[in-house]
């Protein structure tokens, strides 16, 4: 890469980072699946710089009745793509006649977040339960892979408890479980993480709703 | 001192050096205009390779009065009634013109200020506290330390750990 900068090509494989005077969702996000559902959970401090702009954010936002997804990075860039997501996932389940699956959701996440990864800063976690296949987790880093897990942890925040949460997590842990394992862990999170904050958003889905 | 965390501990270190040879050479304490004009010299003495500390000394004079000062990174001060410094300070002195030195208020003539040594206490914990929920870097825990003729005493105020 630095042959071809040398030659004066632009390669363009710059990381995108945020305006000055933007808001970032600094952000300790992470949702957990269990039988029956997953828990989802967020902080709610959004910082311009080091002041903080909204102390009560609402990080985890519905894209459908029992499709949430947690937003870390910039605040405006999560915005826009959540709400065209809501958009196309809303369209397709009109035609399909059915709620739409939470695999659906991500990859219509993934396609916006891959093909724009030069001017997004966006990291995503797209959580539900549908009637096919349960509570999923998926993850949608910063460059705009996809992939499924039984749990995952995002935003700055989220580097401080990985050996927490690797410690700690177990398969088929019971719903009143996962939501502990979400508050110890965010708790942890928020501590160590000075754009963390505020109060712990959670929310539990199942086949009966939020 | 707010700022670099090395050159605060370095400079309180020397200074209560400096502390205990004037007691030794003078015979007394140091009164706290002394101690604040000594703080200023020593900051300027390192004019072109500062303390990068924004201090703020306070204390008893030689009256019995509470003393404030205010310094800038190279020894600038200015004995005042009140004093902010650090990445919170933006959000804090604003509200302390406000309620202590009743400025830039419509009705500032009716509102009563700080009389007592509890009202000053409360005073600190609320702009503290509110400068901990807007401010990444000011937060945890805020310990205040009560300096009256009648002697000294420390209150702590447990924030969240966020």
């Amino acid at each position: 890469m630095e042959m071809l900068a040398a030659k004066g090509l632009d390669v363009g494989m710059e990381i995108p980072s945020l305006k000055p005077g933007e808001v970032n969702l600094g952000t300790s996000i992470m949702a957990v699946q269990f039988n029956g559902g997953v828990v989802i959970g967020a902080d709610s401090r959004t910082t311009t710089g080091s002041y903080i702009a909204n102390r009560v954010t609402d990080k985890l936002t519905p894209l459908a009745n029992r499709i949430y997804v947690c937003r870390s990075g910039s605040a405006a860039d999560t915005q826009a793509v959540a709400d065209y997501v809501r958009l196309y996932l809303n369209l397709h389940s009109l035609e399909l006649g059915k709620e739409p699956l939470i695999g659906t959701a991500a990859r219509i996440g993934q396609q916006i977040c891959y093909q724009n990864k030069a001017a997004l800063m966006a990291g995503l976690i797209v959580a539900g339960y549908d009637d096919v296949h349960g509570g999923q987790v998926y993850v949608i880093p910063l460059g705009g892979m996809l992939e499924r897990q039984p749990f995952s942890i995002g935003g700055s925040g989220s580097t401080y408890i990985y050996g927490y949460c690797d410690a700690n997590f177990k398969e088929n842990m019971s719903q009143d479980d996962c939501v502990d394992f979400v508050s110890k862990s965010l708790s942890l999170a928020m501590a160590r993480d000075g754009s963390s904050g505020g109060v712990i958003r959670l929310a539990i889905i199942t086949k009966d709703g939020v | 001192s707010a700022g670099m965390q090395a050159d605060a501990i370095t400079l309180q270190k020397n200074l209560r050096a400096r502390l205990v040879w004037y007691e030794h050479q003078h015979g007394k304490t140091m009164s706290t205009p002394a101690i604040a004009q000594m703080l200023g010299n020593t900051l300027y003495y390192k004019r072109f390779f500062p303390y990068y500390t924004f201090n703020i000394l306070a204390g008893l004079d030689n009256e019995g009065r509470g003393c404030v000062y205010s310094y800038d990174a190279i020894g600038s001060h200015e004995r005042l009634a009140y004093g902010t410094s650090g990445s919170g300070s933006v959000l804090v002195q604003p509200t302390l013109d406000s309620q202590i030195a009743r400025k830039n208020q419509v009705k500032g003539k009716e509102m009563p200020g700080v009389n007592t040594v509890d009202e000053a206490v409360d005073i600190i914990k609320d702009v503290l506290a509110s400068a901990g929920e807007r401010d990444i870097y000011t937060g945890d825990t805020v310990e205040i330390y009560i300096m009256t003729r009648d002697g000294f005493r420390t209150d702590v105020l447990r924030l969240r750990d966020d």
